[in-house]
């Protein structure tokens, strides 16, 4: 069956070159979509700093496939099925002294594997639900791929303390490490015990409720890979965390009642990748978390989120029946295809290659031709049975 | 695996657990064995679970299941011109054929019921979200919120409409929802059950709870939900009785381990394993559920938080606090049962009591782990079986009146975990009774939680009777943008 799905993967390309002398790479079957296991991940990393929920700079937020839609005031963010014309693709492939250039000159800048694969992305379609080959191996050329495999035998010793370990996704080798069946007996010791050997494959590590101290910090500051540092319900204060140094992977940090306060500003601002600060009943200032909050591409939580806005209230209800009963019954439409034969091929659709266009969700016999249609749907007629 | 291998292994593993300096020898040579053939990728099977398919945004699930259908259009479904169609009769062009229940398909009209209630426009990350005056607290995170308003599904009666939500099917039989997840991402911490569910006791007309929504179906057992009870003992005859020590306990328990481990060996049913697996976990859970249900370590402004209904053991207030704990304890799926949303009289006074019992907690639950820092983590779902008809169901006055069960369209609503925050999604018409725009089916939904999970909806599968099977069954679409 594989060698059979590569080969007709493989006539797909070719058929593809054909059509639209564009390199697109072939569909699969199985696995995520493309863009949440590829394009999204890239655009977290790079982009979202400043054009993703919290700010959306230019106009443009990218932290959801509605968003990216939408574009900003540069006008649509990228034209499926041509990349060069794609303005995200455009200013990313400026040179580095343009001002247009993104991200900006000073902010870390994507691989030319990574913006390869938003090219390509782009060029098969910008399909949010598709699956192409060729495109997982290219971006995963991040620090996460050359994380050496833990031994059985040390994770092991982890799951006989009841401490949880897990990798971060199949395949991988970074760890998600969780001490929270074991929290109010874990000290330095058995933290130091277990983690030791880790060091390099821990990716996320809950300490929260733990009764560790600044040696555990000394050992954190040594883990290059260490994204998300969970400190919640700690004894710590500013003099350990002043151990934990300046881990350079560290995304987010949560420090909610813990005892650092305004004397580990200067530490925290200094954390290289920082993207989220937990910090809610820390010993933390109202001046300290308003310098924090001054930090680019970073987000600080201390509890004081505000409460939705109202922005209009209704007249209490008054109940009249003065209005006229509408004669035309709307459609109602159902999440299942309404066609039967590819609108592209003609050939019997597969039921799980899908879109939704004109509130309808059409269905398709393969994901080129998904892509096809999506390019320019007016060339072709969906025929319903 | 080859079976017998998983076998023997795990029959090491449990010594390796009981008695650790022994068995260490033992344990790593079957472990290690990764090593020697020179892995690429940690190894699965012999009671590993699956993990994720890819990265996960969400480590967990708090489900809020409102039992008996909340009135979407007295919450979260807004239509203002409702108002000036009052006791209109509802026209055959709406309707179109929709089969009805025997509560109300007797009735000789169907006369419309504009909800009496105010609402009001909360600002979120779009242009806002209009809602009930009867959520207040709710709505002061609309801004946390990725509502559905074009949820559908197949079932009309509680029965098999809780079923299908649980399981995928509304046949009884297949493994719920927290199974699934339980068997897919395997325990967080080993001294808690995977899976949890707990029960409040609701306001007005309540149908039964079978124990099967929470069932394993298939799976192996240890992966079926474990309840909680409300009261002052949350698990029954976790004390050891007066005069049994724990360390007479633990006597006991090897004895008849030993013995089922014999039998296993003997019979190669997985089932008594999972029998050791559970008398090993009530052993661990004698000390870490008082610990658990113990909120003395909670501070005064948290208890605020979640209103003085806290302080009563059972309440939706208290189980919101408990699936907090549970959260940060690792708990993998957290399923609160809200009881009482079944409003086909009276409705305005039912539901009203329902939501002042369920509001203020389910706000405070979300703004907790928002500040602690798990809601990037935790998924939570508000979601009943079905929503309710725009039609009165009995007498229509300008105060009161009551609605029957409808599966065309309803509202749901997720927070945190990596779904879309702030947004609304999918339309109903102007008598919110048909979809107009992005219907989401029951799969549809699943399978949009399972890939927010880490998990691909179609690869996650379990070979039954020769075939797999999965919890979207042979449908589901995974929706991208309820996705962030």
């Amino acid at each position: 069956m594989r060698s059979f799905h590569g080969l007709a993967g493989a006539l797909a390309v070719v058929a593809a070159l054909i059509q639209c002398q564009v390199a697109t790479p072939a569909p699969r079957r199985d696995g995520p979509s493309t863009y949440f296991s590829v394009i999204q991940p890239i655009l977290e990393q790079r982009c979202l700093g400043c054009h993703g929920a919290e700010k959306g700079k230019g106009g443009l937020r990218m932290h959801t496939p509605l968003a990216l839609l939408a574009g900003g005031e540069s006008g649509a963010a990228f034209v499926a099925g041509d990349a060069a014309a794609s303005e995200i693709v455009r200013r990313m492939r400026l040179g580095l002294d343009d001002p247009d250039h993104m991200p900006p000159d000073d902010k870390p800048q994507p691989s030319a594997a990574e913006v390869a694969a938003i090219e390509a992305w782009i060029a098969a379609g910008a399909s949010f639900e598709a699956r192409l080959e060729g495109l997982e191996s290219q971006a995963s050329a991040s620090p996460a791929a050359t994380i050496p495999l833990a031994s059985e035998a040390q994770l092991a010793a982890l799951r006989n303390e009841l401490v949880h370990v897990q990798p971060v996704a199949r395949g991988e080798a970074g760890l998600w490490i969780d001490f929270a069946a074991v929290a109010a007996r874990t000290d330095d010791a058995l933290a130091l015990r277990l983690l030791e050997p880790l060091r390099e494959q821990t990716v996320e590590l809950s300490l929260a409720r733990s009764r560790i101290g600044r040696a555990t910090l000394e050992l954190l500051a040594t883990m290059p890979n260490l994204r998300r540092l969970d400190l919640r319900n700690t004894q710590l204060d500013d003099s350990a965390l002043a151990a934990l140094g300046r881990p350079r992977a560290l995304e987010e940090l949560i420090v909610v009642r813990t005892r650092v306060g305004d004397a580990s500003l200067a530490q925290l601002e200094a954390l290289p990748a920082l993207r989220r600060l937990y910090a809610w009943n820390a010993g933390l200032s109202a001046q300290g978390l308003a310098r924090l909050r001054a930090r680019a591409n970073l987000w600080v939580d201390a509890g004081d989120v505000p409460d939705a806005a109202v922005t209009e209230v209704e007249a209490p209800p008054k109940f009249s029946s003065d209005a006229a009963v509408p004669d035309a019954p709307p459609a109602s439409p159902t999440s299942a295809a309404v066609n039967t034969l590819c609108p592209v091929s003609g050939k019997p659709v597969q039921a799980l290659c899908t879109l939704v266009h004109d509130g309808r969700v059409i269905a398709f016999c393969c994901e080129v031709c998904l892509a096809e249609f999506k390019r320019d749907p007016s060339r072709f007629v969906v025929k319903t049975p | 695996m080859n079976p017998i291998q998983q076998h023997y292994l795990s029959l090491t593993r449990r010594r390796f657990f009981g008695t650790a300096a022994a068995g260490l020898g033992a344990g790593l040579g079957a472990l290690a064995l990764g090593d020697v053939l020179g892995a690429r990728a940690y190894a699965q099977g012999g009671g590993a679970p699956l993990g994720p398919h890819f990265p996960p945004k969400a480590k967990r699930v708090i489900y809020l299941h409102m039992e008996g259908g909340p009135s979407h259009l007295d919450l979260f479904d807004y239509k203002p011109e409702l108002r000036r169609r009052f006791n209109q009769d509802l026209p055959d062009s709406i309707r179109q054929g929709q089969r009805l229940t025997t509560m109300t398909s007797g009735q000789t009209r169907f006369p419309i019921a504009p909800s009496v209630f105010k609402f009001s426009r909360y600002a979120n990350q779009q242009d806002g979200v209009w809602l009930s005056e009867l959520i207040p607290h709710t709505a002061s995170v609309a801004n946390e919120l990725c509502f559905v308003h074009s949820m559908r599904t197949d079932a009309i009666n509680h029965e098999p409409g809780i079923t299908f939500f649980q399981t995928g099917n509304q046949q009884p039989g297949r493994p719920s929802f927290g199974s699934w997840l339980s068997y897919g991402l395997g325990s967080a911490n080993a001294n808690l059950p995977t899976f949890v569910v707990m029960i409040t006791q609701g306001q007005g007309n309540m149908q039964a709870l079978a124990a099967r929504f929470w069932g394993s179906g298939f799976l192996p057992s240890e992966h079926q939900g474990c309840k909680l009870r409300s009261g002052s003992e949350p698990v029954l005859y976790l004390k050891d009785p007066t005069g049994i020590a724990r360390t007479d306990r633990r006597k006991m328990l090897d004895l008849i381990g030993a013995l089922n481990e014999k039998e296993a060996r003997e019979s190669l049913d997985p089932e008594i394993d999972a029998r050791i697996a559970q008398a090993e976990m009530a052993y661990r859970m004698q000390m870490s559920v008082p610990e658990l249900t113990d909120f003395s370590d909670e501070d005064d402004e948290t208890l605020a938080l979640y209103g003085p209904d806290v302080r009563q053991p059972g309440s939706f207030a208290a189980n919101c606090l408990l699936a907090r704990r549970l959260a940060e304890r690792g708990v993998r799926f957290i399923q609160l049962y809200m009881r009482g949303w079944d409003q086909h009289n009276g409705l305005p006074n039912e539901i009203k009591l329902q939501t002042q019992a369920v509001d203020r907690g389910q706000a405070a639950l979300i703004k907790d782990l928002r500040r602690r820092g798990l809601l990037d983590e935790t998924l939570v779902l508000w979601a009943g079986e079905f929503g309710r008809t725009v039609y009165s169901q009995g007498t229509l006055t300008e105060s009161n009146y009551g609605r029957d069960h409808h599966p065309r369209c309803f509202s749901v609503w997720c927070a945190g975990g990596g779904m879309a925050r702030g947004v609304s999604y999918g339309k109903t018409d102007d008598y919110g009774y048909n979809i107009v725009e992005n219907p989401v089916d029951v799969h549809d939904l699943h399978a949009t939680l399972l890939r927010v999970l880490g998990f691909d909806h179609e690869r996650l599968t379990y070979a039954h009777q020769g075939r797999d099977y999965r919890l979207t069954d042979v449908a589901g679409r995974v929706i991208p943008e309820l996705i962030a």
